[in-house]
């Protein structure tokens, strides 16, 4: 490589990094507690759970947890019940003061599916964990603080891809692996670098990458929203269960026929969040029941339908756009938590690994003028 | 070339694997994720082991061999 070029893109490296390590580092620090937070919460006692109840105990039409929901928070309303994969007795119901607000002082609830009664709120607002949750997402500071993390993850990108292109010339004298004992601190710092900042470069690419895509859900979900009532004032919408379908229980305004007639539209999935008319990830007048599949890649891929539970058509506006498929897959990969308690343990290793990648380039930058690049 | 990229080329395709498996099947693809992502992690650890540095969470620079370092040199 040419020594301009080669100058260049070192150049890029130093000054990508240099602006985003100090953030990525707390991020790696905040996000490895975040890893294990199902674990804490367990560990510690915060977890919420349903008491347990015969197998096939009835659950309760959705219109009374709301009810219940809204008895126990006067001056609330419903905006989301939430359904966990692997906790079918549990509605997470979000309300707020009304359905059409940024939800940033929105209240989340557990309700028992089966008995309608409120469970409690878990403690999302103090303790360390929440600390650690606030400073990874948006450093308490709404979209723009997650749009400005967003924006140092792509410096990472820069760094990670610039670092890349300067792996080679370091390594031309060199076997893989090979961290130099005998010579400077530096030295043996700038081999394990760029020996650690190789191993994790895939692991770190990706979990920087969807963290970044993670970071514009607001905006997607704004977008999505806005495509599928466009595709409803212009008519171009899929009827899946028309309103006089007599196979599927007659709409009658509740919200359980409503979301019953989605389900007999819909064979073979199963609900993942109900959203109240009026919020974000529904259009003004319809309710929208997002569905997901039973295997380990569509549970991650969720189909949005809306139904007018008025008169009960259930429609398809539009198959899901590209960018929500994007985000829906960038979840599961930034948390690692597609692959049980190992998936976890590996995760948190490379997160260190990443640390130490991040720590030395530092220490690199701070002890310079001894090495720098020679070609 | 080829013996600069090779290592890092194979790590990188093991990742990958590792991180795809386990999304698309549960199971035999949770196994095989576990085993691909351990080789990076492997790797690494070793080196870090092996440059007598230790993970900032144990801190410390009188290791083992921080000090065999110090003596020969």
């Amino acid at each position: 490589m040419q020594a301009a070029t080669l100058r260049r893109w070192g150049w890029v490296h130093k000054w990508s990094s240099l602006v985003c390590t100090l953030f990525i580092l707390m991020l790696c620090l905040t996000g490895l507690p975040l890893i294990f937070s199902h674990e804490i919460d367990h560990l510690t006692g915060n977890e919420i759970e349903a008491p347990a109840m015969p197998e096939g105990t009835p659950r309760a039409p959705v219109d009374r947890v709301a009810a219940k929901a809204v008895e126990a928070y006067p001056g609330l309303v419903p905006l989301y019940f939430f359904a966990e994969e692997d906790d079918p007795d549990v509605w997470y119901v979000k309300l707020d003061t009304r359905v059409d607000t940024d939800e940033s002082g929105s209240t989340l609830i557990l309700s028992d599916a089966r008995t309608a009664e409120v469970l409690g709120a878990p403690n999302f607002d103090e303790g360390f964990m929440s600390v650690m949750y606030r400073l990874h997402v948006d450093l308490y500071a709404g979209l723009a603080g997650k749009l400005f993390l967003g924006f140092m993850g792509l410096l990472l990108m820069v760094a990670i891809i610039s670092g890349v292109v300067l792996y080679a010339p370091f390594m031309r004298k060199l076997r893989f692996g090979e961290v130099r004992q005998e010579r400077t601190a530096r030295t043996r710092w700038l081999d394990l670098h760029n020996l650690l900042g190789i191993v994790t470069l895939v692991w770190a690419l990706a979990v920087g990458f969807t963290g970044v895509i993670n970071t514009w859900a607001d905006l997607i979900f704004q977008a999505w929203q806005a495509e599928q009532v466009a595709a409803l004032q212009a008519g171009k919408t899929r009827v899946l269960l028309p309103k006089d379908a007599g196979d599927a229980p007659a709409a009658d305004g509740s919200l359980q026929t409503a979301v019953d007639r989605v389900l007999a539209a819909a064979p073979g999935m199963a609900v993942a969040m109900i959203a109240y008319p009026g919020t974000l990830r529904a259009t003004p007048d319809h309710v929208a029941v997002i569905l997901r599949g039973d295997t380990p890649l569509t549970s991650r891929l969720s189909q949005a339908l809306l139904v007018d539970p008025a008169d009960g058509e259930v429609l398809e506006a539009g198959a899901r756009p590209w960018y929500v498929t994007a985000l829906q897959l960038s979840e599961p990969l930034h948390f690692g938590d597609y692959g049980g308690l190992p998936l976890k343990v590996l995760w948190a290793l490379l997160d260190i690994l990443t640390i130490v990648v991040l720590g030395s380039g530092l220490y690199l930058w701070l002890k310079r003028g001894a090495t720098e690049v020679r070609t | 070339m080829m013996r600069i990229w090779l290592w890092p080329v194979v790590i990188g395709v093991a990742s990958t694997l590792g991180l795809i498996a386990g999304l698309v099947s549960e199971g035999a693809g949770d196994w095989l994720s576990w085993l691909a992502l351990a080789a990076p992690v492997a790797i690494g650890l070793q080196g870090l082991s092996r440059s007598g540095a230790r993970p900032p969470s144990r801190g410390g620079d009188l290791t083992p061999a921080g000090s065999r370092r110090a003596g020969r040199s």
